[in-house]
């Protein structure tokens, strides 16, 4: 009775440790790991806004990350980034970057990390622009 | 026990959709986020932000923060403080379980809040009409228990908490805090 249970049981541990090494195989793969294309991902983490006004982009993106409940961590106005941690259970780390975009655009990307994964769905960079949009006055625009 | 892994594989696509709800909703502005902001948030009437940026590092230097980031040009003061998380109540309260489960035989593992790290963020940022600054700070920390671990991570929202700071502040750059 015992071995004919095990005999059942055994392909399936062997069926879960090949599930799991197809996912971990050296976490050292962690480092240049993406969960999407570096194309797709520009696209999703990144808008442009209608100013020239980089001091005030920067500004309204600290405005906009405070209104999420984040901590702003660092900011650079000659490089325009700025990193945030939001903590409500979670922990959420965020850069985001302005830029020159063309002579009449900045360029806004966002990236985000949530607990131990990066955010690289379009869902939640949506809220973000959002968000920074109403900040802004300014509509944000899809790049390509 | 195939009913089981197919239960796992459920489980794990729950897990999916679950992990882009909670990031969109972290990103997602809340509904409470206007009353925060107000509770963050006070107005000074004067055009010097320099003059609120160097009250605003002393009133952190008072209150033993270390001053860890400033970008002055976009009016960023970023400090911490590790502290002690201790409260005798949860302690008491561990204790006195751990007592009572060793009195029926068993082992308990008390834990308890031990240490935090307090993490304080200020932006501050002319108004509109260059007639007055604005300033939001926030509040945030970590506390670990006594085991090490992480007990848990959160941003502080008690109006009293901010309301203090800001008479501190206040005082300190000889203005009066205005409510937005």
């Amino acid at each position: 009775m015992r071995s004919l249970r095990l005999r059942s049981t055994v392909p399936h541990i062997l069926l879960l440790c090949l599930a799991m090494s197809g996912c971990v195989t050296d976490s050292k793969m962690e480092i240049l790991a993406t969960d999407k294309s570096q194309v797709e991902l520009r696209a999703l983490q990144t808008r442009a806004f209608d100013t020239t006004n980089k001091a005030l982009t920067i500004r309204n993106v600290l405005a906009t990350l405070q209104d999420l409940g984040f901590v702003v961590d660092k900011a650079d106005e000659k490089l325009g980034t700025i990193s945030a941690t939001k903590l409500s259970g979670y922990a959420m780390r965020i850069t985001v970057t302005v830029r020159p975009r063309g002579s009449a655009q900045m360029a806004v990307r966002a990236s985000a990390q949530y607990n131990l994964v990066a955010v690289s769905d379009p869902q939640p960079y949506q809220q973000f622009f959002a968000a920074l949009e109403k900040a802004m006055f300014l509509t944000a625009q899809q790049v390509d | 026990m195939r009913s089981l892994s197919l239960v796992l594989a459920l489980l794990l696509a729950a897990c999916q959709t679950d992990a882009v709800q909670q990031q969109t909703a972290a990103l997602t502005l809340a509904p409470e986020s206007m009353g925060l902001r107000q509770i963050q948030t006070r107005r000074f009437d004067t055009r010097d932000e320099g003059l609120i940026l160097s009250a605003t590092a002393g009133v952190l230097q008072d209150l033993g923060f270390t001053i860890e980031e400033t970008a002055a040009d976009s009016g960023l003061i970023v400090g911490s403080k590790d502290r002690a998380a201790i409260e005798a109540g949860q302690v008491a309260g561990q204790l006195f379980f751990a007592a009572l489960v060793a009195a029926l035989g068993g082992t308990a593992n008390p834990i308890w809040d031990q240490t935090q790290k307090i993490r304080v963020s200020i932006v501050t940022k002319p108004s509109a009409d260059n007639a007055a600054v604005t300033v939001r700070v926030t509040f945030q920390r970590v506390v670990w228990n006594n085991q090490g671990q992480v007990a848990h991570v959160e941003t502080i929202n008690e109006a009293t908490l901010y309301q203090k700071f800001y008479d501190k502040l206040s005082q300190a750059a000889f203005l009066e805090a205005h409510q937005i």
